[in-house]
């Protein structure tokens, strides 16, 4: 075996999954990236079951729900996984720090709008990495905001009853020190 | 499949993924988060949500102790709950009264604490009352094993250990009338399903023996105080069989205290003869555990 094979070979006789967005776009990918998107596979094995799969290795699976702006992103961030874990799969921890180091990096190019997309359609795609990672961001970006802040970024309304609210503050107070401004 | 999908909340984030996000925010934000609505009051404080924010947040390092007052069993007493590190109060609550024996646990988060006191080996029924943080109240919960139940330690106080979602504590089942004919097992409390049940332990000789937690696993430690030496075991597969214990090691110790494991490290300062913090454990009987 040559070193070549090791690495992910893009052209290699994989099979391609053609998505269609909801905006009709078309993105083509290898099946290994498709197979992470659960929903997508969901779909694949529904197919196969049955029998509908023809000969050809091509297949079109419309995703409604899904716009193209943030597939992009998560093909994107899927392939690195994928690579990340191809290079490091005799080592658990390597792989987990570089993991860790490309999704630093991937946070400083996602503005906060784009993060309820990308949650959204990750969701929807049932990928389950990628919106554990997603909500990990969001907790970590609301953390320290204000319960107001809170309400307002989910668009929730409080529906306590009069001063069942207060209690609650009274009682545990101390979580609401230090808190940052809104 | 769309009986599976989550209703979504107004600005379309469904409740499964507000779920998800919450439970990786630390223990001090969720209790803020309490006040957010009555929606979110309430799956804070669910079993659900607290069993996956620990397992969420176990890699982290989140815990509480507990502060018992000096004297004890007088009226008028509060245990208190403090975040560790940060020393914030996340609850007080009375000492209830009525019984010669208190023993607390405390499950990592502070959202939830499981705290028993249990009533004599002598009264028929063993049962236990466990002390609920979120819902400020004491409830009444029975032992459903047919022997009787004594725990260990001496002193009034003890604690539980907390792993695997359920605390445990060290206790002599006691068959017949006869005190003396006993056999030492762990006494688990399931904090999600509140039952009781008991584990064996892999060696059942006399040496001094521990519970602890060692890299997130339940542990069973005993400790040679004439030859200063400790062996550890661990059970791999929680609750399985009894021959999921796995011996560890045998080790040779510098002092004859053993206190609990470090997270990280898996054995403490505690076994130099430095007593003064020790992680995952809560250490009841002494007050000197709270500074670092």
């Amino acid at each position: 075996m040559s070193n070549q094979s090791e690495s992910p070979n893009p052209t290699s006789s994989s099979n391609k999954i053609t998505l269609k967005t909801s905006d009709n776009e078309v993105f083509e990918v290898e099946e290994a990236v498709a197979m992470k998107f659960c929903t997508v596979k969901q779909y694949f094995d529904d197919e196969n079951n049955n029998n509908v799969t023809s000969g050809t290795s091509t297949t079109l699976i419309p995703l409604p729900n899904v716009e193209s702006h943030p597939l992009a992103i998560l093909i994107t961030y899927c392939k690195k996984h994928l690579e990340i874990k191809a290079n490091n799969a005799d080592n658990k921890k390597e792989m987990e720090i570089d993991m860790e180091h490309y999704e630093r990096e991937f946070l400083k190019n996602v503005m906060p709008q784009e993060l309820t997309e990308l949650i959204l359609a990750a969701n929807y795609l049932n990928f389950k990495e990628a919106l554990d990672f997603f909500c990990r961001a969001v907790a970590s970006a609301i953390q320290n905001k204000s319960v107001e802040y809170v309400r307002k970024f989910f668009g929730l309304e409080s529906d306590f009853k009069p001063g069942e609210e207060e209690k609650l503050r009274e009682e545990f107070a101390w979580s609401f020190e230090g808190v940052d401004e809104d | 499949m769309s009986q599976t999908k989550p209703k979504p909340t107004n600005n379309h984030i469904p409740e499964n993924v507000v779920f998800n996000i919450v439970a990786w925010l630390p223990v001090k934000s969720v209790i803020r988060f309490r006040c957010v609505c009555k929606s979110w009051d309430s799956f804070i404080i669910s079993p659900y949500f607290i069993s996956t924010h620990l397992n969420n947040n176990n890699s982290k390092y989140h815990g509480c102790f507990i502060k018992v007052p000096d004297s004890f069993g007088k009226k008028g007493k509060v245990c208190k709950v403090f975040c560790d590190r940060t020393y914030y109060i996340i609850s007080e609550y009375p000492v209830p009264s009525g019984f010669d024996r208190f023993y607390v646990g405390s499950t990592s988060p502070g959202i939830v604490g499981g705290f028993t006191k249990f009533g004599k080996p002598k009264i028929k029924r063993q049962y236990a009352e466990v002390y609920t943080l979120s819902s400020n109240s004491w409830r009444r919960v029975e032992i459903s094993l047919r022997p009787k139940v004594r725990l260990h330690g001496n002193k009034r106080i003890s604690y539980a250990t907390f792993a695997c979602g359920a605390l445990h504590w060290l206790v002599d089942f006691i068959e017949y009338e006869d005190e003396l004919q006993c056999e030492t097992k762990i006494l688990s409390f399931d904090v999600y399903n509140e039952k009781f049940r008991d584990i064996a332990l892999p060696d059942g000789g006399r040496r001094t023996q521990h519970i602890a937690v060692f890299r997130g696993k339940l542990s069973f430690i005993t400790v040679n105080y004439y030859d200063r030496y400790i062996t550890m075991w661990v059970m791999e597969e929680y609750g399985e069989v009894h021959e999921s214990w796995n011996k560890l090691f045998s080790l040779v110790i510098e002092t004859g205290f053993f206190y609990g494991c470090t997270r990280y490290a898996g054995l403490p300062d505690a076994l130099q003869g430095n007593s003064s913090y020790v992680e995952s454990l809560v250490l009841l009987d002494k007050g000197t555990e709270l500074s670092e």
